[in-house]
């Protein structure tokens, strides 16, 4: 293999999406994108959080607002509000245009049912699991499908009820596969409805219950390719029909990491797959090369590490207080407090999330000093310190944004 | 239920031998728990069954006593015990006088030991370090402390017992030198049981409980923190060949393994924290039975205290008696108060039948112990589970039949044959199915969800509850889905925060990812 401008290390969100804005940006630039594991989109809901709560767990209505809040040492502000904004931008047309569009702005936060009950917000979401128009519906139900894992009817009817205790909110079950050998997920249904006959078969059982602004709630069942069957859906009952999230695997995160793979093989961006990178030659402060579990050597300009955090592999840490990058052995911003490590509550921000790589203003790997330490790697997603993404429900924005800015700064 | 004559106050393992014991002789009995049973020693500990071997060199009695119980209990408590069999074994630098003190000792107390070559023993345990020097089998077994519980009460029900858990005693009552009562509060609020007899049977609490009654009892807990790892180390029950102390013995346990245990005084019962400290040092010291320890993922840490016996001016901490003792407080001047204190898991039964002769001979019954020689539960027939074989996941139909005994099996494989969306499996890693966390959930005394956990095992394998609390939560119904969520992740959440290191931290990172990110748990009505 001839050098490469750029090699990308993770084939989680962050990784797919930082190759799609760089050859977007410049068609010129020859990409490869290490890929280890399916990535954490299957485990995910797809939706793209930009941040939810600010540090004490308060509830924020405009993501935008809150990140103007954060402190200028958080990655978010480091990428800056404009690089954000396009960020956002750029991942809108992208859905757009693969038939997965995505709702929502960062001004505001877009309701998504949860399959407990609750109500999370999103900056976006794809259209299907919008669930603004749960406003004006006068009768909702929720739709369980029989013998189907993981979703429970009876639960979203109640807390929903306590959320619009005016509104007639009910249940009903529908059949889709009889005499399973396992147990079938909702992964399984959402396969079906891939389908038409599978989409005519779902419609057929609800037509009936349709009166005047009623809404459905399902579980996330509309296929695992894109928008259509959700569409084809609403115009064969008339009505408005949200997506729930659900227990991993979920066919939403499935959906969008579906495009981004197939928008960058169209761009010709090879993804090797189930390669795991494990070490690095380094030169003056420039990497060289990466080098593969078996051995194999790829040269390139630049490198962007989107490997993820704990979860995926990015930072291991197998002794208290000694958390390490293995592939460039960059300094990590960790918590060394034993009562720092962890919070009591399950929910606050955690020490240990916050483990991670600092950077500057152009995603550069930096000491806790504010020393460059490589200059041709951007450090993007879940693997960036400091912050704990997952209570402030930013983990997917975080992606996106560092995504982003990672490609369109290419040197 | 007329009034009991005898109530025993602590739902642990002695307290539920005894209820077992006296049910059996006639004797009308209840026992009050102020929590779940066994949220206490008897579940907090490394769930072994000793051979004796532990105590071989420093307690003969100790060591005696546990090679009749060990033997009984495989008897009566089948379905309970694991008959993994167990290895002691020397590294070089343990002291080698040692093993021949405990050679002898063995001899002595009547258990049987084999040696066996090095290379036997690492052909046996592949894991363990090569620099073992000399190695034994001995007859040690892993016992499930709640299963085992469970069934004591399933027992002592059908010979007229009663238990009343979430129940606390408050108060003991006496009219002249003469117990009277024990008062009680629960959720319907305080009242007075009228009783003849009072055994405080109370394990760390059992201080306390005396004191209401005015009496002193000296009893010192005894912390001692366990690591659960995600998968079956060892084959067998392995144990350090030395002077015993911490983290010097493994206990395999379905699909886990138990490390265990550290020893350290502490104030109250009530204190189950573990620390950082701890966890470190048990790794340091498994490690040098298996060294590549740091490498295997940890589940969680947990603690509990041991109720150590110190009459006044005796030892503490490991050199403490593991003997127990029975004391009738009619000496001290109130009649009809008994105490029993100190002794072990492996040797319940035994304590229980002691405390009932001496019971029993206060009350003038003079029917015999029968505990050692009937099985706790009839256990479930292997035509029941040729009938229901084919809704059971591959290997889960002989652990279900194990976990629920005869009753309960029969209610489940009927759910499990009419419902047909009950075959779902619950809880992957421990193979439960819907039908059967269903069956417990449903039952008086499974309040939450950790009630259901103790009794099913969900939540306790290798998820740690990451995929089967939103589930439970769901179809529990006795309380919001949301509520029980939280509660869950909070228990769960206690024993893995000690062990957030290597790849626990992987399975946190998802945990908080679903219950935070997808699941927003804490999420209200904000935007509508």
């Amino acid at each position: 293999m001839r050098k490469l401008d750029t090699f990308i290390i993770g084939g989680g969100l962050a990784g797919l999406f930082s190759a799609l804005v760089l050859k977007s940006k410049h068609p010129e630039k020859k990409i490869a994108i290490a890929a280890f594991g399916a990535g954490s989109l299957p485990m995910s809901s797809g939706t793209i959080d930009f941040l939810s709560r600010d540090a004490r767990g308060k509830f924020l209505k405009s993501p935008l607002a809150g990140i103007q809040k954060l402190p200028n040492h958080h990655p978010y502000k480091k990428i800056g509000i404009e690089s954000i904004k396009q960020a956002v931008e750029f991942f809108r047309d992208f859905s757009a245009e693969w038939s997965l569009p995505y709702d929502g702005s960062l001004e505001r936060q877009t309701p998504v049912v949860t399959s407990l009950g609750t109500i999370k917000s999103a900056a976006l979401t794809q259209i299907s699991m919008d669930a603004s128009p749960l406003k004006y519906a006068q009768k909702i139900i929720v739709v369980g499908i029989n013998g189907v894992k993981d979703f429970f009817p009876n639960v979203l009817v109640e807390n929903l009820q306590k959320i619009f205790p005016q509104k007639q909110i009910e249940s009903v079950n529908i059949d889709f596969i009889s005499n399973p050998r396992r147990d079938p997920l909702i992964l399984d249904i959402a396969r079906i409805l891939d389908s038409n006959e599978g989409i005519q078969k779902f419609a057929d059982q609800l037509k009936s219950k349709v009166e005047s602004k009623t809404m459905f709630i399902t579980p996330p069942i509309f296929g695992t390719q894109g928008a259509s069957s959700h569409g084809a859906a609403e115009s064969l009952l008339e009505s408005k029909i949200c997506e729930t999230t659900c227990l991993p695997p979920s066919p939403t995160g499935i959906r969008l990491q579906k495009i981004l793979r197939d928008s960058l093989h169209k761009l010709g961006i090879s993804i090797l797959e189930n390669m795991k990178i494990v070490s690095s030659e380094i030169e003056n402060r420039r990497v060289k090369s990466v080098k593969t579990s078996s051995g194999k050597i790829f040269e390139a300009d630049r490198f962007i590490l989107a490997a993820g955090k704990f979860f995926s592999g990015g930072i291991e840490m197998n002794q208290f207080n000694s958390p390490r990058e293995p592939i460039f052995n960059l300094p990590i911003f960790f918590e060394p407090s034993e009562n720092q490590w962890s919070h009591e509550d399950f929910f606050m921000p955690q020490g240990f999330e916050k483990t991670g790589i600092l950077i500057d203003e152009n995603l550069k790997p930096i000491d806790a000093s504010g020393k460059l330490i490589l200059e041709n790697v951007a450090i993007i997603g879940e693997i960036l310190g400091g912050f704990d993404f997952t209570a402030s429900g930013s983990n997917s924005g975080i992606a996106i944004a560092s995504a982003f800015k990672a490609g369109d700064i290419d040197e | 239920m007329d009034n009991p004559t005898v109530i025993i106050i602590g739902g642990g393992a002695t307290g539920l031998g005894i209820l077992r014991d006296l049910s059996m002789r006639g004797v009308k009995t209840l026992l009050v728990e102020k929590g779940d049973l066994t949220n206490g020693a008897s579940s907090r500990y490394h769930g072994l069954l000793h051979s004796g071997g532990r105590y071989a060199v420093k307690d003969q009695s100790a060591a005696r006593e546990c090679i009749e119980e060990n033997q009984i209990l495989r008897r009566i408590g089948k379905s309970c015990v694991e008959e993994t069999e167990g290895m002691f074994v020397r590294l070089e630098s343990d002291d080698p006088n040692y093993e021949s003190q405990w050679i002898d000792g063995c001899k002595s107390s009547g258990i049987k030991i084999k040696k066996i070559s090095v290379d036997e023993a690492l052909k046996l345990e592949p894991i363990l370090t090569s620099k073992i020097v000399s190695a034994y089998l001995v007859p040690d077994a892993a016992i499930d402390g709640f299963r085992l519980s469970w069934q004591l009460v399933d027992s002592a029900k059908r010979f007229g017992g009663e238990i009343k858990t979430y129940t606390r005693a408050v108060g003991i009552d006496s009219h002249n030198g003469k117990i009277i009562g024990v008062r009680v509060r629960n959720r319907s609020g305080e009242h007075e049981i009228p009783c003849d007899i009072v055994i405080n049977a109370a394990g760390g609490w059992t201080g306390k409980i005396a004191e209401m009654a005015g009496l002193d009892v000296g009893v010192q807990p005894d912390k001692g923190t366990l690591l659960v790892f995600n998968s079956r180390l060892v084959n067998r029950v392995v144990n350090r060949l030395h002077k015993s102390g911490d983290g010097d013995i493994f206990v395999p346990h379905g699909s886990v393994t138990i490390l265990g245990t550290s020893s350290m005084s502490v104030p109250t019962p009530e204190d189950t924290s573990t620390s950082r400290a701890e966890v470190e040092n048990l790794m340091r010291i498994g490690s040098e039975l298996i060294e590549n320890l740091p490498k295997y993922r940890l589940l969680r840490a947990f603690a509990g205290s041991r109720p150590l016996y110190r009459p006044k001016g005796g030892a503490i901490g490991r050199e403490a008696s593991r003997g127990f003792a029975i004391i009738d407080h009619s000496m001290e001047g109130l009649d009809g108060m008994f105490t029993i204190v100190g002794g072990k898991f492996t040797t319940f039964r035994l304590m229980a039948e002691k405390i009932s002769d001496q019971v029993c001979k206060k009350l003038g019954n003079s029917n015999p112990c029968r505990t050692a020689s009937e099985p706790i539960v009839a256990e479930v027939s292997s035509k029941s589970r040729e009938n229901v074989q084919k809704f059971f996941p591959s290997f889960g139909l002989n652990l279900a039949a194990n976990r629920l005994g005869k009753d309960r099996f029969e209610k489940v494989a009927k759910k499990l044959e009419s419902e047909p969306e009950s075959r779902q499996l619950l809880c992957e890693c421990e193979n439960i199915t819907r039908a059967e966390f269903e069956v417990i959930a449903s039952e008086e005394t499974s309040t939450d969800l950790d009630d259901i956990r103790r009794r099913t095992r969900f939540g306790m394998g290798t998820c740690q509850g990451t995929f089967c609390t939103f589930r439970a939560a769901c179809i529990f119904g006795k309380n919001s889905a949301i509520d029980s969520t939280r509660e869950m992740l909070f228990e769960r959440w206690k024993g893995i925060r000690p062990v957030l290191i290597g790849q626990s931290l992987k399975q946190a990172e998802l945990m908080r990812s679903i219950y935070i990110s997808s699941l927003d748990v804490n999420a209200g009505g904000e935007l509508f």
